[in-house]
């Protein structure tokens, strides 16, 4: 088989640009994310680290 | 038949190798762009810098970064194909508009004194080859946002891919300098703590490196990036190996830096910034090669410049709901094309202040990084253990959920351990 035959019976490549829009997982009718106690302790743990790093900046912010 | 009929008829996985090299070619880009642009002109300096004080031992801190940055890299590229949407636009949708505009101004606020040690770097290196910083930093700054103005995705991409290949220079840089072969070796494989101990100074350094090498703008900007060129469901695998492509380029270049840096070690020289170091090792490499280190401080510090800035404007676009594509032209996305502009006039205006305290503004870069990385990675790693959205394909494995709270953990520790020495500067003995 030669390689003309070979690339005809092979799509060619499309760029992403040039395609068409495909459907994706995220739809505005989603809305938040469920609360599962996973993400809310991690959210938890978040809070608490932006409160300790808040603090440190005070602490520095003193000490100045 | 449609173009998307056609991807979707034959995916990927079903091509022979001829076209799959072409399809990855096609979908190659931001995994490559997002890490190399990563070796930013504080990239630069801190790798130099560990090699100037340390010499080689510290070349396994940047070996165990290679799998950890392309874990993380890869959720951001696995996450903006299966959304369509950037990092920004998922927090604000899936936690609420509280922690998506804390995450945006996180990201704005460290990404413009990023920028300014961007410009920092150009000013620094300009003096040094002898031109005037008050005429090149306005010029990168012009230069900066024409390229991004063109409104075409591929024409940016293609130019700051070729930015990208002039790293290659680090490879020639590293040869010029004559490593010693078996140290490099050795202190690759072999995790080793330098002559002199743990030190507060070897603890900032690593820290540093750590937020060098995994910074936030970059978990925005990839999954912008694979939004905006539109990479579909059936490009994956090659987004993946882009990424890790990148990876290995991105501690490739580090390496590289650091025996640089290594060489102004080995001659007992001091190092004070990287463009110091380049005139302090002209004897060895020759005038040349110091205006070949001066010359890729500016390149690192554009291509930064450009990786940073766009962050910031995706992530601002997304967050206030502008069109925001670089497909648009400048009156189609007018308010994107401001935020890109107004990040990099306010910190080209800043390197040109008389007297402004831009030593204050790298250290407090890297102490902004290191706070903000970890609030923005586990948000990554929710939204990427959010099955209701990406379903059993694209939603993290278990084994990823192992690999990935380890890193969380460690960049936890690392942030409370930079805190505690902020808090007790005598924690750790002195140099």
């Amino acid at each position: 088989m030669s390689d003309a035959t070979l690339d005809l019976r092979l799509p060619r490549i499309v760029h992403p640009l040039d395609d068409l829009p495909e459907e994706k997982l995220y739809h505005s009718g989603l809305g938040r994310m469920t609360l599962t106690p996973a993400v809310r302790l991690s959210l938890f743990a978040l809070r608490g680290y932006l409160g300790l790093m808040i603090l440190l900046v005070a602490w520095r912010v003193i000490g100045l | 038949m449609t173009p998307t009929a056609l991807s979707r008829q034959f995916p990927a996985s079903r091509l022979g190798w001829r076209h799959r090299i072409l399809h990855f070619m096609v979908v190659a880009g931001p995994g490559l762009i997002v890490m190399v642009a990563d070796n930013d002109a504080g990239a630069v300096s801190t790798y130099t810098q560990a090699g100037a004080l340390y010499g080689t031992s510290l070349l396994w801190v940047l070996l165990l970064l290679l799998p950890v940055t392309y874990f993380v890299q890869e959720m951001v590229a696995r996450l903006g194909i299966a959304t369509g949407q950037g990092h920004a636009a998922m927090i604000y949708q899936r936690f609420g508009k509280w922690w998506g505009r804390f995450a945006l101004f996180d990201l704005l606020l460290v990404n413009v004194f990023t920028l300014v040690t961007e410009f920092a770097a150009i000013a620094m290196a300009a003096g040094r080859l002898g031109l005037d910083p008050n005429l090149i930093v306005p010029l990168s700054a012009v230069g900066l946002i024409a390229l991004v103005g063109t409104g075409s995705y591929r024409r940016w991409e293609r130019m700051t891919l070729a930015l990208c290949g002039l790293n290659l220079c680090w490879l020639f840089l590293a040869w010029r300098v004559g490593p010693d072969t078996h140290a490099v070796l050795r202190d690759t494989l072999i995790p080793s703590v330098p002559p002199g101990g743990v030190t507060g100074s070897l603890v900032f350094l690593v820290i540093a490196i750590v937020g060098t090498t995994i910074a936030p703008w970059q978990l925005f900007f990839q999954s912008s990036c694979v939004a905006d060129k539109r990479l579909r469901f059936a490009d994956l695998k090659a987004a993946r190996l882009d990424t890790l492509i990148g990876a290995v380029a991105v501690v490739g270049f580090a390496v590289c830096m650091l025996l640089v840096g290594d060489a102004l070690h080995r001659q007992g020289g001091s190092f004070e910034d990287p463009a110091q170091m380049a005139v302090a090792l002209r004897p060895l490499i020759g005038g040349t090669g110091s205006t070949l280190i001066l010359l890729m401080m500016c390149n690192a510090a554009l291509l930064g410049a450009t990786a940073v800035s766009l962050s910031s404007a995706w992530a601002w676009g997304e967050v206030m709901g502008w069109r925001n594509t670089l497909q648009a032209k400048i009156s189609d996305a007018p308010k994107f094309y401001a935020a890109y502009a107004l990040c990099v006039a306010i910190a080209a205006g800043v390197v040109l202040i008389p007297g402004a305290p831009l030593q204050t503004i790298i250290v407090g870069v890297q102490v902004l990084a290191g706070v903000m990385l970890p609030s923005a990675i586990i948000f990554l790693q929710l939204l990427l253990n959010d099955r209701e959205m990406l379903g059993p394909r694209f939603a993290n494995r278990p084994w990823n959920n192992w690999v990935n709270w380890t890193v969380i953990g460690l960049l936890f520790a690392l942030s409370l351990v930079l805190a505690a020495q902020v808090i007790l500067p005598d924690l750790f003995p002195a140099a």
